[in-house]
């Protein structure tokens, strides 16, 4: 599309053919005849004023006026207003002081502290005055270790098995002997 | 209520605004929804039932998005921005195939051959010339004949420089011209007003 000088618009819109100086002539004629600007002007005047059918324009169907809160649309500036003003309190306000709670005891209380005291003198100290006596409860506490058997898959190379020491207590029976004979019944004995 | 009636339209943009005043929409609707309904019809190619739900729209789209206004610009202009913004939205996703058909001559010369003379048949030939312009001259030309908005004005509504909306013009007149042509030339003088 070719770009046309702004001036014809303006020549078309308001002066005539006839009215046109020798200037504005030649640059009208550079893009149209005489005959199709007479066209364009007469076009634009007909066209303002054609008759279009408008009917009038159904009532406003806009019915929930009213919308939720948070469909609301919120302008910027207070989105942002708000969110300062919740960081200044934050930050601004005076903090509320710890509060103090007072118990009030009838009675007194007595608590007995043990603690243990350890104080290292150098061997040169020369004790003159007792001036301060320090009774105190000394807990001794004694650990129970129990060695744990020693298991065979533990054991090192030169293996000892305790099973060896039993059996090499243990004396068989000999049945040679009269003490241990047994006598077989006498039934028994026919079949053999 | 009779103040809202003498408020102006800025001012009934900054009560929607500010406090969500339905009756400020109301009196809007009643300034301009025929206005726009014209505007419409203008646009969608004649489709009243269409042009009739567009002002709808359009009013919804100012109720929910009334914080989108800026005092400081007119209020008529915002109003014909977002109704050429839905027009043009519409025809990117209706008119996709038929810009084809927009390059030949909307009405064949044989339709109007019995009753040239006829000023009905040459209005609606006019009619059917603009229906065939292509979106943008189309917008810009009925914005400045038939609704009779300055140049200036129509550079913001489609958002172009002055410069491209005369050129636009020019080419869409031209376009109607010839679109024209069907008819006979010696009835020219009768059927153009001419003054």
């Amino acid at each position: 599309m070719e770009h046309i000088p702004v001036e014809l618009i303006d020549l078309l819109e308001s002066v005539s053919f006839d009215a046109l100086s020798p200037e504005q002539r030649k640059l009208v004629l550079k893009w149209m005849t005489e005959e199709e600007y007479h066209t364009h002007q007469k076009i634009i005047r007909s066209v303002s004023e054609l008759d279009y059918l408008v009917p009038e324009a159904a009532p406003l169907a806009i019915t929930n006026f009213r919308q939720p809160f948070w469909k609301r649309p919120v302008p910027l500036w207070q989105a942002v207003s708000s969110i300062a003003a919740v960081l200044l309190l934050f930050f601004f306000l005076p903090r509320q002081p710890e509060s103090v709670t007072t118990v009030s005891q009838a009675s007194p209380v007595v608590q007995i502290v043990h603690d243990t005291v350890v104080k290292q003198l150098p061997p040169d100290t020369i004790f003159t005055v007792a001036t301060r006596w320090i009774i105190d409860t000394v807990y001794s506490s004694s650990t129970l270790v129990q060695e744990l058997p020693q298991r065979i898959l533990e054991a090192p190379n030169n293996l000892y098995i305790p099973l060896k020491d039993a059996l090499a207590g243990v004396s068989s029976m000999s049945l040679k002997e009269e003490k241990n004979r047994i006598s077989i019944p006498e039934a028994i004995r026919v079949q053999f | 209520m009779q103040d809202i009636k003498r408020q102006s339209d800025e001012e009934l943009m900054a009560l929607i605004k500010s406090h969500q005043s339905h009756f400020a929409l109301t009196e809007l609707h009643k300034r301009y929804s025929r206005k726009l309904l014209g505007y419409f019809i203008k646009m969608l190619n004649r489709d009243e039932h269409l042009a009739q739900d567009f002002v709808q729209e359009l009013f919804l789209k100012i109720w929910e998005k009334s914080q989108l206004f800026q005092e400081d610009k007119k209020f008529y202009t915002w109003l014909f921005t977002i109704a050429s913004n839905m027009c043009k939205t519409h025809y990117r996703n209706h008119y996709r195939v038929v810009s084809e058909d927009m390059t030949r001559p909307v009405f064949d010369r044989n339709v109007f051959q019995e009753n040239l003379t006829d000023k009905t048949h040459f209005e609606e030939a006019l009619k059917l010339g603009i229906d065939s312009l292509e979106l943008a001259h189309k917008t810009v030309f009925i914005l400045r004949y038939l609704e009779q908005f300055p140049l200036q004005e129509i550079a913001e509504i489609t958002e172009t420089p002055v410069g491209t909306v005369k050129s636009r013009l020019f080419y869409a007149t031209r376009k109607v011209a010839e679109n024209l042509k069907a008819f006979n030339p010696k009835y020219e003088e009768h059927l153009f007003k001419i003054s």
